[in-house]
């Protein structure tokens, strides 16, 4: 019980993690060229993507830049929803890590609590 | 007098493990948040090949570390999975989940080369299936989450090969979570607009592309701050491979010099090869800084694989573990 709740304070950090923004749709065309297939049927074409400019600082201005969409059948998703699953893999993937960092330093300390006990 | 002086030295050696950690970890939150972009861009270029190095020999190539059927069988997959990446880094297409799946058939080989209690060893395998589970359906998950959490796990290690105590592990990871949720919570957002660190590219990496491969889909404010923690998450974990670490691991050692000690680990071809790869990724930087660094960590994927492969076999057979011994 000790383990989890300290695996759970352990992991507050990911609750911290929240957003918006993004197209996946870049994403699934990254170091594909135009023209080429981008899963389930779509194809890479060119087109313009939003892009954050850090030049003045942050929050940085949006601009857009020349770029490669996923278009076509391998796209069902509208853009807003395929950004909330990009958001939430990213949520997922940081706050996994911490999770399981968590849990392996729980895991160390339970040892070791147990491992002093056993010793006096 | 020497009599009086010893338990005092004694004391300062057996100093609480934070107070060895505390110095390393300010020294890293304040360089990350003075110079963000040239940490993350010349860490790895000048300390990346050093830290790799002392991942394998501490934690595979050491004598008695780890049996030595154990290292070539560890090496099929994980040679394999760095074929791929140098495919990628010469232009051809990546094969993200057969890298996860590679990944995983590292932790596998671990798992299956140890001697454990059935149900620790069913338990691992059940996570390494839901694992390839999730690969399968998202390999760029998986990649993310190690990418993040390998800078974790090197703090983990040091605690575990320091033996550290239960309150010793807790004052450590109070130390480095408080770091952690003062970036997390935007507490140097001031500071870094003010001082305009992240405005202008260091020698062509951008606070843009770092965001896109360290916070993918995240909002700006939000993705600037997990940018800002892996800057400060990679120095720590550079310090513990290389000083922390190494200082924990002598201790179980007898004394010798540091070429000595090298060229037992790894050999004399072995350590040739670690010298000049140490040398030849920061002459490249001086070539193309940013190119190099994306090659290097490209080519270098292999070894968060490794560290997740020795602990699960760490952690169903404790006695496997070299500060067991």
């Amino acid at each position: 019980m000790k383990v989890l709740a300290l695996a759970a304070v352990l992991s507050l950090p990911a609750a911290a993690l929240h957003a918006d923004v993004i197209n996946p749709r870049e994403d699934a065309c990254r170091g594909r060229g135009a023209g080429d297939t981008c899963g389930g049927g779509g194809r890479c074409v060119q087109s313009t993507c939003g892009r954050n400019d850090y030049s003045g600082g942050v929050p940085p201005k949006s601009i857009r830049v020349s770029c490669l969409l996923c278009e076509g059948p391998a796209n069902p998703l509208p853009v807003d929803t395929a950004a909330a699953r990009g958001e939430a893999r990213t949520t997922a993937a940081i706050g996994g890590a911490v999770l399981v960092t968590g849990v392996l330093f729980a895991f160390l300390w339970h040892r070791r609590s147990n491992g002093s006990r056993a010793r006096s | 007098m020497a009599a009086a002086l010893a338990p005092s030295l004694a004391d300062r050696e057996r100093a609480p493990l934070v107070w060895r950690l505390a110095p390393f970890c300010a020294a890293a939150l304040l360089l990350s948040v003075a110079a963000p972009l040239w940490m993350l861009l010349l860490a790895p270029l000048l300390l990346g090949v050093p830290h790799v190095v002392a991942d394998l020999r501490y934690l595979l190539l050491a004598p008695g570390t780890a049996p030595r059927r154990l290292a070539w069988a560890l090496l099929v997959p994980l040679a394999a999975l760095t074929v791929l990446r140098v495919a990628v880094v010469v232009g051809r297409p990546g094969w993200p989940r057969v890298e996860v799946l590679l990944g995983l058939a590292a932790v596998i080989v671990a798992l299956v080369l140890v001697e454990a209690a059935g149900w620790k060893r069913v338990l691992a395998f059940a996570a390494v299936a839901a694992l390839a589970a999730v690969a399968f359906a998202w390999p760029g998950l998986i990649a993310l989450t190690l990418g993040h959490l390998h800078n974790a796990i090197a703090v983990g290690l040091w605690l575990a090969w320091a033996r550290a105590s239960a309150r010793e592990i807790v004052a450590s990871t109070a130390l480095v979570g408080a770091c952690a949720l003062a970036i997390v919570a935007g507490a140097f957002d001031g500071v870094l607009a003010a001082s305009g660190a992240w405005t202008a590219p260091a020698a062509g990496l951008d606070l843009d592309s770092l965001a896109a491969s360290l916070a993918p889909g995240l909002g700006a404010t939000t993705a600037v701050r997990v940018v800002l923690l892996f800057a400060f998450a990679q120095a720590l974990h550079y310090a513990v491979w290389l000083v922390l670490l190494p200082a924990a691991a002598r201790a179980d050692r007898p004394p010798r010099s540091l070429v000595a000690s090298l060229r037992a680990d790894l050999g004399t071809a072995g350590l040739t090869a670690a010298l000049l790869a140490s040398l030849a990724v920061p002459l490249a930087g001086l070539i193309d800084a940013a190119g190099t660094r994306a090659v290097y960590l490209s080519l270098v994927l292999f070894h968060g694989w490794l560290e997740v492969a020795l602990i699960a076999r760490w952690a169903v057979a404790r006695e496997a573990a070299p500060w067991a011994r």
